[in-house]
């Protein structure tokens, strides 16, 4: 009977000691990023829709910020733009036609961090290290995680369970309001 | 000592770090939910207000300011759940050092003015968009009409800075009656620097609008430090650099601007909220769009400052009118 009583005091000393704990704290952990991604990320996206435009400093101070969790995240961000063009004709004009177009990260990153302006571009107004968006347009920002965090894999070595690798951790997004530029 | 007692000895120690990281952890959560809830009810707020200038702009009317500031603040009243505490709302009030409304030809700032009977809030005298050159004065609007007032003349000059020239000839009638007042608003037209070019007085009347509006935000913002004492606040209100950046979007069209300074977050955190906001009737009013056609014989349609319109005089108010002229929305401006 002592035996099965250290047995037991000694289980009860691993789940007290060990698990409770870590769960605890990566659980806390994750509440506490799962918070402050979604304030950075509505922050964002709140200048971009004031700006009318993402530019190279706004976007690195956001990816700055969420490096700040030393966690890795995926952006994902869809700009939304419907375009109006002609459709049918009808006697001497046109139909107008709606068209929606999407954009994304990889356009967008390309324009922000590669694209060197042509001439037609800089006639048109358009800057290096930036990404023009129109006003009435619609932007959503995606953020997940790329790697399974700390409290998946701990809940994965406790009950023996696959926990999901992605898992998103905030959406937030709005209408462009304003195009400064 | 037995395993059981090690246990208890380390809750004990652990309790109080658990206590001590969920009270930490839980006021960031809390005020991460507040600020997104403060933001979102002062960009309510100035929307609200918005609307209630674009009444008055519809109807041609000059702007009820004292309904913008009721919209204002009714509705940040609302957002902020003080509707039914006067308490409340007078926090929310003195943590406002500032609400301006941006119009056609000067910006009027709400502020606070301590008087015999309390603090109470008040509308400023309108400051004009003006610049001061040497003999003459220009009086900028939100779009290019000016008013030009020049040393010794008797006569103001309105329009258009590129139409005054031949709005207000020597020759009045073309019968050789000379004006002496339009003999010295020609030889001053052809000197103010500002008249140049197009870019030139862009440039100059965005720059002039913007200092006008900082400049006056910024005296009421400093002044506003002795209402904070009256109120035992000892947050001290001053503007930052990066307002002007703000008050540049402000340049083209009636607008609301608000500057929310100081306010005690709560939820436990000693954190005070700060939020500068513009809401311009500009997002209800457009610039127009240009149609032109391109060297390879396709017509497109151009934002107004998109410099492949060229010289196109042809100007629609909207993107569907264009369409239904046959034009193609512009590759590289994307309007």
């Amino acid at each position: 009977m002592e035996t099965f009583g250290k047995i037991i005091s000694a289980l009860l000393a691993v789940v007290v000691l060990i698990i409770a704990p870590l769960q605890y704290y990566s659980q806390k952990a994750d509440v506490v990023t799962q918070s402050y991604v979604t304030a950075k990320t509505a922050q964002f996206v709140d200048t971009v829709r004031q700006q009318g435009k993402i530019t190279q400093e706004v976007y690195k101070q956001f990816m700055d910020e969420l490096d700040n969790t030393n966690e890795l995240f995926k952006v994902e961000i869809e700009h939304s733009h419907t375009a109006v063009v002609p459709g049918t004709e009808v006697g001497e004009q046109y139909t107008a036609n709606q068209i929606e177009e999407k954009h994304y990260e990889e356009e967008i990153l390309y324009d922000l961090f590669e694209r060197i302006p042509t001439q037609e571009e800089k006639l048109a107004g358009i800057q290096e290290g930036e990404y023009r968006m129109a006003k009435g347009d619609y932007i959503t920002v995606t953020v997940s995680n790329r790697e399974k965090g700390f409290t998946a894999k701990i809940q994965e070595a406790i009950y023996q369970t696959l926990m999901p690798s992605l898992s998103i951790l905030t959406v937030y997004g709005g209408e462009v309001r304003d195009e400064n530029y | 000592m037995k395993i059981t007692n090690y246990i208890l000895l380390f809750l004990a120690v652990v309790m109080g770090m658990v206590v001590s990281l969920d009270n930490s952890a839980l006021m960031m959560l809390t005020a991460n939910r507040l600020r997104l809830e403060y933001n979102r009810s002062i960009d309510s707020a100035i929307d609200d207000s918005v609307r209630s200038v674009l009444e008055s702009v519809d109807e041609q009317a000059s702007i009820n300011l004292d309904k913008v500031a009721s919209s204002y603040f009714n509705s940040l009243y609302a957002g902020m759940g003080a509707s039914d505490s006067p308490t409340e709302q007078e926090l929310l009030r003195v943590h406002t050092p500032v609400l301006a409304v941006v119009e056609e030809d000067g910006v009027q700032v709400l502020y606070h003015a301590i008087g015999t009977s309390g603090v109470t809030q008040q509308w400023s005298p309108k400051f004009y968009y003006t610049y001061d050159g040497a003999g003459y004065a220009i009086n900028f609007s939100l779009d290019s009409k000016v008013t030009l007032v020049i040393d010794g003349c008797n006569s103001t000059f309105n329009g258009n800075w590129y139409e005054l020239k031949d709005k207000y000839p020597i020759d009045v009638d073309g019968k050789g009656t000379v004006n002496q007042d339009c003999v010295l608003l020609q030889s001053y037209i052809g000197s103010i620097q500002q008249f140049k070019s197009e870019e030139e007085f862009e440039k100059f009347r965005k720059s002039t609008i913007t200092s006008t509006i900082v400049d006056s935000i910024n005296y009421y913002v400093n002044k506003h430090n002795d209402v904070a004492d009256v109120y035992g606040i000892t947050y001290s209100f001053s503007l930052p650099e990066s307002f002007t950046s703000t008050a540049a979007r402000a340049v083209d069209d009636v607008s609301v601007l608000s500057v929310f300074q100081g306010y005690p977050l709560g939820g436990g955190t000693s954190e005070r909220y700060t939020k500068y906001s513009l809401g311009g009737a500009r997002l209800e009013k457009s610039e127009g769009y240009w149609v032109a056609t391109a060297s390879s014989g396709a017509t497109y349609y151009h934002r107004a400052n998109c410099g492949l319109k060229g010289a196109s005089k042809i100007r629609y108010n909207s993107r569907e009118e264009c369409a239904a002229e046959g034009a193609y929305p512009c590759p590289y401006c994307n309007p």
